[in-house]
């Protein structure tokens, strides 16, 4: 049995709905944060498959080069999405998202 | 055969530690099973052919992405005083849409992977004549970066930039 596209798609989309079942369940912010970091993984983990199976030529790396920026945007996501949280903390001392509702009117 | 196996091995590593992250009560733990995920994950580029980006992974995510990540955990346990402990809500309707997410996603694969046959076009790609005699996956990597794809690879480094100036200007305190 040799490892073919479908496998690493059905690994990736298996990733991908954990990441979605964490962040329907977590109330923590943090935890969110690091739920949405293993969706961006998923979807690397695809490009980068994508790229080998059906692009013969190694050469062409188109996805793994839109992978690095993906890579790229978590980094600074997950810069940004920390600073939040640090920051919704030191004001509101707490940080579960169903008691962070100021925006709520 | 011996791709099979690790990618079998890589794949256990990245589902149970997915699970591991989202189902832990420790949020310490859950950053650390996010570590077992990203690693699995760069020997899933290795085993694709993507050195250079198995090692941005294990670089930026493991050790840029996951240190903020403890930082966070670390100060906000600091600011409350108490352990946080984690507690999970909407279990049911968290399972039900994560297996139509999956439902819907596997099945789009196993159409979508038989519409697209391998790329057999006749056409040379004109980056081809920059990437002669190109033997390694960092060159070749390098050489894109900074030919077809200077555009995006700009912008991202702008965008880092703005990312850090406003990560700055939000977690600075009032005064």
């Amino acid at each position: 049995m040799t490892v073919g596209l479908s496998h690493y798609l059905i690994l990736s989309a298996l990733l991908f709905s954990i990441g979605v079942y964490g962040i329907l369940s977590r109330r923590n912010a943090i935890a969110l944060l690091m739920c949405v970091e293993l969706m961006l993984n998923a979807v690397n983990i695809n490009l980068v498959a994508m790229n080998r199976f059906l692009q013969p030529d190694w050469r062409i790396m188109t996805g793994q080069i839109f992978a690095a920026f993906v890579i790229v945007l978590a980094a600074a996501e997950a810069c940004v999405g920390f600073a939040l949280v640090i920051a919704i903390y030191r004001n509101l001392d707490r940080i579960n998202v169903d008691q962070i509702n100021i925006l709520k009117w | 055969m011996g791709e099979t196996v690790a990618f079998f091995a890589l794949a256990a590593f990245i589902i149970f530690g997915a699970i591991g992250v989202v189902t832990n009560r420790n949020l310490f733990h859950c950053g650390l099973s996010l570590a077992a995920v990203l690693v699995a994950v760069a020997g899933l580029f290795i085993l694709n052919g993507a050195e250079f980006l198995a090692w941005i992974q294990v670089f930026i995510y493991v050790g840029a992405v996951l240190v903020i990540i403890l930082y966070a955990i670390m100060l906000s346990e600091n600011i409350s005083g108490e352990r946080i402990r984690l507690i999970s809500q909407n279990k049911g309707i968290g399972f039900v849409a994560a297996v139509c997410v999956f439902s819907l996603i596997a099945s789009l694969a196993f159409t979508v992977s038989g519409l697209f046959p391998p790329h057999t076009s006749t056409i040379k790609d004109p980056v081809l004549s920059l990437l002669e005699g190109a033997k390694s996956n960092v060159v070749v990597f390098g050489i894109l970066l900074l030919t077809r794809y200077v555009l995006p690879f700009e912008f991202a480094s702008v965008f880092l930039l703005v990312a850090l100036i406003g990560a700055l200007v939000v977690a600075r305190s009032a005064e």
